[in-house]
């Protein structure tokens, strides 16, 4: 007898997966484009919450940047003072106790996502603006992580970002030590009661993270000047006036692995009360682990600070405790025409923030203050702290706010521009962020202030018809666990047909998928919005596309693929196509040695500038051999 | 092809046409995205002082002035805090009607109405602050800033003060917004004592006060009094008073904190009052600003350009009941060369949570 085909086993097994090939949603209801319980990270739904461990000169921190106490502990090796890095850009206050809690729920399986360790001269030392020696020679010697092995080390690249109208930061990066190209070591996480006893372990490799690049910040050993002028000629050892005067300086090293590729690695806190602390000890520096007390709490004894939802799916006035987690909804205004928005029209969006158990964060009209996040009282939701981007060098960022754009199909990459040919708001690189960065500061009582969920939004009287987007960018850190989100959703101006984007880049869930998937990194944007992020990362403030996202990649010990072979990325021709300074040194650091040295240094705005496409003739018409194109 | 192939294929193809019913039809509507949310509402946050008690605090601040802090809206400048009104509230006013109110005042300074006010930029809003109880106002935070070190900080009857700057929203939220409140302690006592009217009187035809400030970086936080301007009334009902400050004790017919009515037709200290007879004040008061001080020749002037300074003429309403009080700024007599004609498009820095820019 014949064997049975078993090909035709084929159609039973969709009848006995209950036709489910086609949904994007695994049994437990996770969103996303996969079917694994991490893709994307959907907090209490996964299984395990994800753990970042962050710590500033020596104490741990909280993501909002608030130093952590040891409380009642006896802690050796543990400072009784600590920094405030929210103290300012400018300089550091005095150190003093701490008073700020890190709280993780007892009887929960976590993962370690992150553990940022930064230590940081603030404006104190290091001014010489010519001497590159001195950073270094503090960073092997004298800086928290001096018993590392810093053989190899080299001063790399020199960064000039610009904070617009003439004045930069200066980046100088030193790298190629032993311990940041090692590729075998590991951490181990232990947590202890306060008794001192170890009630669990695990241990992860540095294999376990996929962003340790100091181009995404993560490690990263850099001594950096912010608001001098753009230098005369190449080497200039004379800073030149720039928006401060004198500049501010800031030498760091920043020991830093985020985004798990293994968050089925999982400890569970044990379930007890009180304080203990986590311990993490590092192979590399095996007599000096990192102390991060914490404070177990319990599920249920949470507090009732979030809001239960009603059926309209916004905040009810009944309040509730709150889950981990963070998802984002946005309400818009039925349009004048009941169908969509026409040129000119104001479109009213309301912001609903919740946890992942579909509790409200906030108040149906009312978003927590700039002091609420500062003092903890904001259900673990975040705003851009600049201290933190400044003194921490942090990454991850706190920032939350909304972006309108489009139609889809007219979102292309800008050059050396704010006349977009697409319809922003605002039409800078940033967010309308929730609470603005610096206002607390500068303007009084803006502190205090709980802002709006309610935004209007004036579409351009020449808005052209299709499909355009808010994206929702959210930040949420509570019990351990830190997110981000940048959710997007759709609407229709000019017509009902829907239209989608240009499609020129694009196949990154070739290597990001799964729990590398795009939304469990960095600001967590799905893949199918990626055509997106250049909305963003058109500005030299905040990055322009071109060139951050070849640099990461090209320095990146994780991407195997052919570094000249464009096509991976660039489903277009002419997306590759598009040379410029910034284009081109993002790969080939220096393309044009010291030619067009004061082009790098010039305005966004003003032409001819870095982003110019003033190659095409050179490297446009015939593109370099080398590099492998698109055919169309 | 193989038969088997054949068949697989059909099997398969009908076993995931069982499962269409699962899609999405092709073409066919989506759930809307829209919902018809309420009319909108702006949030207004903002700070609420007493004018008179910031100027009495600088004033007397022990330090000498190149070492005292400076006269700016900011928390944390101890005029600020010594002019803190505790236990004011704070309402949001559509004409006569309290669009929203604040919940009383803490030393913190800061205030935020309840729910929100209707979103309309056509609206002029304006603020009027008051005591939120029969208990009163509590000024000077005398625990941080104790006698004799500090110039205690004379206590009084506060009354109904209105802003006369516009509040227009112009954005979901309106912050940073300066709301005043005004007592007997200042130029209400020391007008009382010009005119011979009671302060309750006065305050019930309706009385103005008007500071006039110079020009600074800051928006309208900067709050240094312009002395040498003559203000005069251009039209409409009252009477114009030159104000003046002096310590306490020092000058006849002063008030508990020092202000007093002054001799000269213009203020030295750049604040000026108008007190309107009875039943005048729903007649606008035109008024006209001059500077009278002339930046010597050959004298380095300030960073804001040499005075005279051009001021802009105000007018307003002298509203009944309540004291109304308008913080006006000179402008800087610099002048700035116009942008270039090829000058690059830059998007300007959205102001409109101001309200007022």
């Amino acid at each position: 007898m014949k064997s049975f085909p078993k090909i035709l086993l084929l159609p039973l097994v969709v009848l006995v997966t209950s036709c489910d090939v086609f949904n994007v949603e695994d049994n437990e209801g996770t969103r996303g484009r996969g079917a694994a319980a991490f893709d994307p990270y959907s907090s209490s739904a996964s299984g395990a919450i994800s753990l970042s461990l962050l710590a500033f000169n020596g104490c741990a921190i909280l993501p909002n940047g608030e130093p952590v106490t040891r409380g009642d502990l006896e802690l050796p090796g543990y400072p009784d003072q600590c920094d405030f890095l929210n103290d300012g850009f400018f300089g550091l206050g005095p150190a003093r106790p701490p008073t700020a809690r890190l709280t993780v729920v007892r009887n929960s399986l976590y993962f370690l996502r992150e553990l940022s360790l930064t230590d940081a001269l603030v404006n104190t030392s290091h001014m010489n603006f010519a001497d590159k020696q001195t950073p270094a020679t503090w960073m092997r010697k004298h800086s928290r992580f001096k018993s590392l092995d810093w053989s190899g080390l080299t001063v790399g690249r020199e960064n000039w970002k610009s904070l617009g109208y003439g004045s930069f930061q200066r980046e100088v990066f030193y790298e190629n030590a032993a311990w940041m190209v090692s590729d075998d070591d590991t951490l181990k996480v232990e947590v202890v009661d306060s008794a001192g006893v170890i009630r669990t372990t695990q241990t992860y490799s540095r294999q376990d993270f996929l962003a340790e690049n100091p181009v995404t910040g993560r490690t990263r050993a850099s001594w950096m000047t912010t608001g001098v002028g753009a230098p005369r000629f190449p080497g200039d050892t004379e800073p030149q006036p720039g928006s401060i005067n004198p500049p501010l300086y800031h030498t760091a090293v920043k020991v830093s692995f985020a985004n798990s590729t293994n968050p089925f690695k999982t400890f569970r806190i044990p379930d007890i009360s009180g304080e203990g602390v986590i311990r993490v000890t590092w192979s590399l520096m095996p007599e000096e682990p990192f102390l991060f007390p914490i404070t177990f709490v319990r599920e249920q004894e949470r507090e009732s600070t979030c809001y239960k939802l009603g059926a309209d799916g916004l905040a009810t006035t009944e309040q509730v405790p709150c889950g981990f987690g963070l998802e984002q909804a946005v309400h818009l205004n039925t349009p004048k025409n009941g169908k969509y928005y026409m040129p000119g029209e104001t479109m009213d969006l309301l912001v609903s923030l919740r946890d992942g158990d579909g509790n409200g964060l906030h108040q149906r009209d009312l978003l927590p203050s700039w002091n609420d996040f500062m003092g903890g009282q904001s259900n673990g939701i975040g705003y851009f702290n600049d201290r933190m981007l400044l003194n921490f060098r942090d990454t991850s960022s706190t920032e939350s706010g909304f972006k309108v754009v489009g139609p889809l199909q007219d979102l292309k990459t800008v050059y050396g521009t704010y006349a977009l040919p697409y319809f922003s708001y605002p039409v800078s690189g940033e967010p309308q962020f929730y609470v603005t960065p610096g206002m607390p500061d500068a303007f009084p009582g803006y502190a205090a202030a709980k802002q709006p969920t309610r935004y209007s939004v004036k579409l351009s009287d020449n808005a052209k018809p299709g499909t355009y987007l808010v994206m929702l960018k959210g930040h949420r850190a509570v019990d351990g666990e830190r997110l981000n989100r940048l959710d997007s959703f759709f609407f229709q101006v000019g017509q009902e047909q829907k239209t989608t984007y240009p499609g020129q880049i694009g196949n990154c869930q070739t290597c990001h998928n799964g729990v590398n998937s795009l939304d469990n990194l960095h600001h967590g944007l799905s893949v199918d919005n990626v055509e997106a992020c250049k909305t963003c990362h058109f500005e030299p403030q905040v990055g322009h596309v071109s060139d951050f996202i070849h640099r990461m990649h090209m320095s990146s010990r994780k991407y195997k693929q052919n570094k000249s072979d464009c096509t991976l990325c660039h489903l277009t021709r002419e997306s590759a196509v598009r040379p410029s300074l910034v284009a081109c040194n993002s790969c080939h650091l220096n393309s044009h040695g010291t030619e067009y040295f004061d082009v790098l240094f010039e305005d966004l705005q003003n032409t001819p500038n870095a982003y110019g496409n003033c190659a095409n003739a050179c490297h446009g018409v015939t593109p370099p051999a080398g590099h492998i194109l698109p055919t169309k | 092809m193989r038969a088997s192939s054949i068949f697989s294929s059909v099997l398969l193809a009908a076993a995931l046409t069982g499962c269409s019913g699962e899609l999405p039809p092709e073409g066919g509507p989506s759930p809307s995205p829209y919902t018809a949310l309420p009319p909108a509402k702006t949030t207004v946050s903002g700070l609420v002082f007493d004018p008179e008690a910031f100027h009495f605090a600088a004033a007397t601040f022990p330090a000498p002035p190149e070492e005292s802090p400076p006269r700016i809206l900011v928390l944390g400048i101890p005029y600020l805090t010594r002019a803190v009104p505790v236990g004011a509230r704070v309402s949001v006013m559509n004409g006569a009607t309290v669009a929203d109110a604040s919940e009383p005042v803490t030393p913190g300074a800061t205030w935020q109405v309840g729910q929100g006010v209707p979103t309309d930029d056509t609206i002029a809003y304006a603020l009027r602050a008051e005591a939120a109880s029969p208990a009163g106002i509590v000024i000077g935070a005398e625990e941080d800033f104790p006698a004799p070190f500090f110039e205690p900080m004379p206590q009084a009857r506060y009354h109904p003060t209105t802003s006369l700057s516009v509040m227009r929203t112009l954005n979901t939220s309106c912050v940073s917004q300066l709301a005043m409140v005004v007592g007997e302690a200042g130029a209400l006592s020391a007008l009382s004592q010009r005119t011979g009217k009671s302060i309750a009187n006065l305050v019930k035809d309706g009385v103005a006060l008007v500071w006039v400030l110079a020009p600074g970086f800051f928006f309208d936080f900067e709050n240094n009094p312009l002395g040498g301007v003559a203000m005069t009334k251009e039209a409409g009902p009252g009477t114009v008073y030159a104000l003046d400050w002096a310590m306490p004790g020092t000058v006849a017919r002063q008030s508990p904190m020092g202000f007093y009515v002054s001799s000269e037709p213009v203020s030295a200290l750049g604040y000026y009052a108008v007190v309107v007879p009875p039943g005048a004040a729903s007649e606008p008061v035109a008024l006209g600003l001059t500077d009278t001080v002339t930046t010597p020749e050959g004298e380095e002037p300030g960073e804001m350009g040499p005075r005279p300074y051009p001021l802009a003429p105000a007018s307003f309403e002298v509203r009944p009941g309540v004291v109304s009080v308008l913080r006006t700024y000179a402008f800087p007599s610099l002048s700035f060369p116009p942008p270039p004609e090829d000058e690059e498009y830059v998007p300007s820095t959205d102001l409109s949570i101001l309200c007022r820019f």
